[in-house]
């Protein structure tokens, strides 16, 4: 496309996001969404996905983007970066801007698509059930709760294996999630077929309990530029607490062994709730100080475990938290990332919630797994 | 020629016991606007054609400083096809011509002064602002901006 008319876009649009044009969204059974935070465009067990990139859904989105209209669809996302930031952070899409700037797409065709940014989902597989996490996303906590496991069935993902496999000349980032990332064995098919090329970035969202011969581990490490996110709710004991299933030694073995990698990057990733509000200062700080961690991100409680939020904390406990919160602001002021982050958790302990109902949640899984919380963090009970 | 793209620039000059700065427009090392004295608020106009995908080195050569009394030439506005484009300033390059004889005194008194100051859009001295870019400009442009 022209290069001014795609300037003007990046540049000179205020709501302008490239992911309908360039990202693949594949969630935990098979749906295509526009992205994270998006609505879902169509279901690969009904259609193709030559057919879901420039359906109905898809366009009209596109064309109201390029309208410049907040829609229906981006509206939660952008509402966070104009109001939750710590000034300039700008939120997810201009990381898929970024992406977007080396692609060939005509941005002005509301019926193109090129591959830069993959995102997969495809799976609910995983060996943990995070007390943070749901039956949607944890198959372990799925049959624990005799609920059905999410998964995208194989004819799906060998569909989407071959579509990625094909269109792979300008993709620029592959985001593995899940579940648990290094156990879904669609994974390992996919990237033994994908160019191991310095321009192409894997990352990869874990809970860090594989084993150092893991063969999606092992594929993952072939490439480059590789980015492990590592999920971190804790330290020792109580990182295996709110963890339910993992070991806090194993994580730190396989932060050892990813280190022993030049092609390695490791950052770090904390759920905002009640068991992590006190100690998340100390979290950021081990990790950005003492790993060597190249980013932080602290996410707020979601997946339908509201109850965990942090506005649920005691008035008392607030305020220590706020006062603890604010110092790690002004440590980390200059990394938007960290700053924006914090800045969300501020936002949240300004929310009024008296709701106690974390504690029977917690006594509950004690009873499952023969654990005490209230041993853990008396100062909550 | 593949591109033509506007260039609008606004100058802004403080004097004091001094003639008016000088200032000539160069594309790699071709002249796109021939020197003249500047004036405060003076604005330059010049169109550049581009070639495709070639590097090019954008100048203003600034003359005209006396050595002694105050003349700063400054750019107040930079714009491109009317977009504003001040941010840019911030990484490009001057490259000051000192004084000799005041340089060597600075030098000796252990002052240090880099041969190119990143983001100077005021120049105390004569010397050469560059800016470097390629075409597409507006690909370098998302690029870099």
């Amino acid at each position: 496309m022209d290069p001014k008319q795609k300037y003007q876009l990046f540049r000179q649009r205020k709501h302008f996001c490239t992911a309908p044009w360039n990202l693949l969204y594949v969630g935990v059974d098979g749906t295509i969404s526009s992205c994270t935070h998006g609505d879902t465009m169509g279901h690969l067990q009904k259609h193709d996905i030559t057919e879901i990139l420039p359906n109905k859904k898809f366009k009209s989105l596109r064309k109201e983007i390029l309208e410049d209209k907040i829609t229906d669809n981006c509206r939660s996302c952008l509402k966070k970066e104009n109001t939750s930031s710590a000034g300039n952070f700008k939120g997810l899409r201009n990381h898929y801007n970024e992406l977007g700037i080396h692609s060939s797409v005509d941005y002005t065709d509301v019926s193109q698509f090129k591959l830069s940014a993959l995102d997969l989902h495809w799976s609910s597989t995983c060996d943990l059930k995070c007390v943070t996490c749901w039956a949607g996303q944890s198959s372990s906590i799925a049959r624990e709760q005799n609920k059905p496991v999410q998964h995208t069935p194989t004819k799906v993902a060998d569909q989407i294996i071959e579509f990625v496999t094909a269109n792979q000349s300008e993709l620029k980032e592959i985001y593995l999630s899940g579940g648990e990332p290094t156990l879904i064995k669609y994974n390992l098919k996919l990237l033994k077929q994908i160019e191991k090329r310095p321009d192409l970035i894997i990352r990869v969202n874990t809970n860090m309990q594989w084993k150092q011969d893991n063969k999606i581990v092992q594929e993952i490490l072939k490439f480059p530029n590789v980015l492990f996110t590592c999920s971190i709710d804790g330290t020792g004991k109580k990182f295996n607490y709110i963890r339910r299933g993992a070991d806090w030694n194993r994580t730190l073995s396989n932060i050892k062994f990813l280190q022993s990698h030049p092609n390695v990057d490791i950052r770090a990733n904390t759920v905002f709730f009640v068991l992590t509000a006190q100690q998340l200062p100390e979290i950021i700080d081990y990790f950005m100080e003492e790993i060597g961690s190249v980013d932080h991100t602290i996410n707020p409680c979601s997946m339908g475990q509201y109850h965990l939020r942090c506005r649920n904390l005691s008035s008392e406990i607030k305020s220590l938290v706020r006062e603890t919160l604010n110092n790690t602001f002004e440590k980390y002021k200059d990394n938007l990332n960290i700053a924006g982050n914090l800045k969300n958790c501020l936002l949240e302990l300004d929310n009024e919630g008296s709701s106690a109902e974390y504690k029977e949640y917690f006594d509950n899984i004690d009873i499952l797994q023969g654990s005490n919380w209230r041993k853990l963090y008396p100062e909550l009970t | 020629m593949y591109e033509k793209v506007f260039f609008n620039i606004t100058y802004g000059t403080e004097i004091k016991h001094a003639q008016d700065p000088h200032a000539e427009i160069l594309l790699n090392q071709k002249i796109i606007v021939p020197r003249q004295p500047i004036k405060n608020n003076q604005q330059v106009e010049f169109e550049l054609d581009l070639e495709k995908n070639t590097k090019y080195e954008l100048i203003i050569d600034r003359t005209n400083h006396d050595g002694k009394n105050k003349q700063i030439l400054s750019i107040k506005s930079f714009q491109a096809d009317g977009i504003d484009l001040n941010k840019l300033l911030n990484d490009m390059y001057f490259y000051p011509q000192y004084p000799a004889t005041w340089h060597k005194q600075q030098i000796e008194s252990g002052n240090k002064w880099p041969a190119k100051q990143k983001g100077w859009r005021s120049w105390g001295f004569n010397g050469q602002w560059i800016m470097n870019f390629e075409s597409p400009f507006y690909t370098w442009l998302l690029k870099n901006t």
